[in-house]
């Protein structure tokens, strides 16, 4: 069963694709990551030991605008699980970290993001070995829960903190043309994880990039079996 | 980003090699070939206290990680500052401070002593460095020679710098590799490359950023020393995975773009470049900041004819360039990008050539158009101090200048309290200024905005601030001089809300009216009530920024075009009769 393109069309008042060598700084890719785009699907419907979702091809609506924040951020991470359920336990006195002006942990940080975002996002769905006869099982229930507005966390723009709204558009629905925009935007993250066998939650990362080019508002993804994405070796230390 | 920095360091043959870098160096220890201590030699321009002395292209270099690995003291190799090669602590310094500088000078003694096994002339001048007796001479020709103890030095033996010789690169960098390890031992793909690489661990500092907030001893464009700046369990640099050498030619690059092709903007450099090298002159991005004036209006012009040239097919090579500007600015030990932005030759010679054209303004006589302003001086006139500019809204008008962006609305905003402010001292009217308020317009779509006076324009807005210049024309033909007149007493209120006061002025106006002779009187009449038929109804109640700005441009074209008049010239009414002029 050959799978059907899925479209959504996706928009935030702010966003931020964080390009990985300015992640400190953050400095927004000009365009959804198909990392970031694999997300939003995640977040309405996917079941990962099934099927993954493959971003086809990613429609700019909107031009990018860039808009500078500056927030207090904290250098530290919150601690491991076992103290943190001391702290809930109340075997340990829970410690906080505090972001304010003056405090320990303060960090000022820059966030170039986004700001009006639109896309349309067209993905197909990836079923695993074993379960490609129920592709449509599966399409069906994503066109259900997506349909409805539902969804099993609410999608964000790259930053959990930048909320994406979505609406699902019908087959051969077309909507409006893509800002016209073109980019090269150069070597561009393709994924995190490895997208070649179903994830676990323990799972190392896998970073994989391609060449990104943006023609007349769209950027076409490569699938992640193709030779334009590039992966590390796999018997790598992250592989 | 990256990859075009690499790019760029390849094709200006900057020095990209992991553990060399440029350096200025403003004195030299000259020595014969017996180690005998000659002098001291200053290499730059002593009358200019910022001259940085000479640049040696490629000198020894050791990253931060690298000099401070195995928890000993060192220094570098060759060119180090005075105080470590004379073994100089200032006066004042700590007894801690001594014994560090004393170790730094010990190393720096050592490793001539090392490299002298493939550099021989180098045994002799590490002995001499050695002797108390040659360092107390060296010291006092240092301070008879007013060096500062924190200028950089390197040697000259028998009348060559070993710095530019290459018998000791090999060595160097065997000896590099003993120090620290250089990447993180995975296997990753290199952001800049797109090559398999085993990513540095650390990265090289970018410096020329310590007077946009920058630290003096460079900044770190890549870096994650903090936990929160790492992701899924990566560690260090992995987090943006860059080979060693990627990351030592996007140093070149940067530090180079930094050093020749940027300029500072508030508290950010912007640096630019194109693909193909560009002709000083065919530079656009320079004509935003022509020294003169009056080489303004040729800038545009030069602009004009470029774009033809390239439109005709007469600048091929022009037609397939691309340009490339970064803004950058500091964050004490981080480098932060503010701004990338790239795109085709010909569309930059276009948005420039729209610059000019949207900030094309009558000037305050009304005789013809005002020249182009300055690009700082368009920032100048949105704040009292230039220190007052904040980063992101300079970057943002940047970006506007170069993209044919809107213009940024806080900027128009600061615009318009200092155009009151001025009005209201009654001070002359800042052509830049006036011209940003209008590119805004015209930016957001206003067709009718011109740069001379339109009686035509749609906007009551527009017509509420040509009326408040007519009544204070009228007051002043009715008065002269009043010290606080309708402007100063108005202007402020009427600019916002029009409709609160210019009833008022209505009703003053009719005792200004009645002060004049019959005919004056009915000139102004008559003006006045022609505008009052452009607002319409009734003026409008509170005005918006865009209708804030339509009201400042109103008022200030119809004074322009009331002083032309005034002045017994014509008021010129388009761009075309402008020309003619």
């Amino acid at each position: 069963m050959t799978p059907s393109r899925q479209t959504i069309e996706v928009w935030g008042a702010l966003a931020c694709f964080t390009r990985p060598e300015l992640k400190v700084e953050r400095f927004s890719y000009p365009v959804i990551t198909p990392s970031a785009a694999r997300g939003i699907f995640d977040a309405i419907c996917v079941n990962r030991h099934e099927y993954r979702w493959q971003i086809v091809q990613i429609e700019m609506l909107e031009p990018p605008r860039f808009i500078a924040l500056r927030r207090n951020e904290v250098k530290c991470k919150a601690p491991t699980d076992r103290t943190i359920g001391q702290w809930m336990s109340g075997s340990a006195p829970p410690q906080t970290i505090l972001a304010g002006a003056g405090e320990e942990a303060n960090t000022q940080r820059q966030t170039m993001a986004l700001k009006n975002v639109r896309y349309r996002i067209h993905a197909e769905v990836r079923p695993w070995p074993g379960f490609e006869d129920r592709v449509v099982e599966m399409e069906a229930k994503f066109r259900r829960i997506a349909g409805s507005g539902k969804c099993f966390y609410q999608p964000y723009l790259g930053c959990r903190e930048f909320p994406a709204f979505f609406r699902l558009l019908d087959h051969g629905e077309t909507g409006p043309p893509p800002a016209q925009v073109d980019a090269r935007i150069g070597w561009m993250l393709y994924d995190v994880f490895d997208l070649s066998r179903p994830g676990e939650s323990t799972d190392r990362p896998f970073i994989t990039l391609f060449e990104a080019e943006v023609k007349g508002g769209v950027l076409e993804v490569p699938p992640f079996e193709s030779d334009r994405v590039l992966k590390p070796p796999k018997e790598g230390r992250h592989a | 980003m990256l990859d075009l920095l690499v790019e760029y360091a390849r094709r200006e043959q900057l020095v990209t090699e992991p553990g060399f870098a440029p350096k200025d160096v403003r004195w030299a220890l000259d020595f014969d070939a017996n180690g005998q201590f000659l002098g001291v030699l200053p290499l730059g321009n002593r009358s200019d206290k910022r001259d940085p002395g000479r640049r040696f292209t490629k000198c020894p270099d050791l990253t931060q990680p690298e000099l401070t690995s195995g928890g000993q003291t060192k220094s570098h190799f060759l060119v180090d500052t005075c105080q470590v090669v004379a073994n100089w602590a200032k006066s004042g310094a700590s007894e801690k401070e001594i014994r560090d500088i004393e170790a730094k000078h010990g190393y720096f003694v050592r490793l001539l002593r090392d490299a002298s096994t493939v550099t021989p002339c180098l045994k002799p001048v590490a002995d001499s460095l050695a002797d108390d007796a040659v360092l107390a001479q060296i010291r006092a020709e240092l301070s008879g020679q007013k060096a500062s103890p924190t200028d950089k030095i390197t040697i000259r033996v028998d009348g060559a710098f070993p710095v530019e010789d290459s018998s000791w690169h090999a060595w160097w960098q065997t000896f590099r590799r003993t120090l620290a390890r250089q990447g993180t031992g995975s296997q990753m793909i290199c952001l800049a490359t797109g090559q398999t690489v085993e990513p540095a661990r650390t990265h090289p500092k970018i410096s020329g950023l310590s007077d946009v907030g920058g630290m003096g001893m460079g900044s770190s464009l890549i870096g994650y020393d903090k936990d929160a700046f790492q992701s899924f369990g990566l560690s260090q640099s992995e987090n943006g995975a860059v080979s060693e050498e990627a990351a030592a030619a996007y140093r070149a690059a940067l530090n180079h773009l930094l050093d020749r092709h940027s300029r500072r903007l508030a508290e950010a450099k912007v640096a630019h470049w194109f693909k193909d090298r560009v002709a000083a002159d065919e530079d656009p991005l320079e004509w935003l900041e022509s020294a003169e004036e009056t080489e303004k209006l040729t800038a545009q012009q030069r602009a004009r004819e470029l774009l033809e040239a390239i439109r005709t097919g007469q600048r091929p090579d022009l037609q397939q360039n691309h340009f490339y500007a970064l803004t950058i600015s500091g964050a004490a030990g981080r480098a932060m990008v503010r701004d990338w932005m790239e795109g085709q030759f010909e569309e930059l010679v276009r948005n420039i050539n729209g610059w000019f054209d949207d900030f094309s303004v009558v000037n305050r006589d009304g005789t013809g158009l005002a020249p182009p302003p300055k690009f700082m001086a368009v920032l100048g006139s949105t704040v009292r101090e230039l220190d007052d500019l904040a980063a992101p809204a300079v970057a943002a008008l940047w970006r506007s200048a170069l993209t044919a962006g809107p213009i940024p609305r806080q900027l128009v905003a600061q615009a318009l309290a200092r155009a009151r402010c001025d009005i209201l001292d009654d001070q002359a009217a800042n052509h830049a200024r006036f011209g940003l308020i209008k590119a805004f317009l015209v930016r957001e779509g206003d067709t009718d905005v011109k740069p001379y006076l339109n009686e035509d324009h749609p906007s009551p807005a527009y017509h509420c601030g040509r009326l408040m210049a007519e009544y204070a024309q009228l007051q002043h033909a009715a008065q002269g001089d009043v010290g606080a007149g309708v402007v100063q007493r108005f202007y402020a209120a009427a600019s916002a809300t029009p409709s609160l006061v210019l009833g008022r002025l209505a009703r003053l106006s009719q005792f200004h009216l009645n002060k004049l002779e019959p005919g004056r009187a009915r000139y102004f009449e008559t003006r006045i009530a022609d505008i009052w038929a452009r607002i319409g109804d009734r003026p409008p109640g509170a005005l918006k920024l865009e209708e804030q700005s339509l009201f400042a441009l109103g008022y200030y074209q119809q004074l322009a075009a009331d002083r032309a008049r005034k002045a017994g010239a014509a008021p010129v009414n388009s761009v075309e009769e402008e020309s003619n002029v």
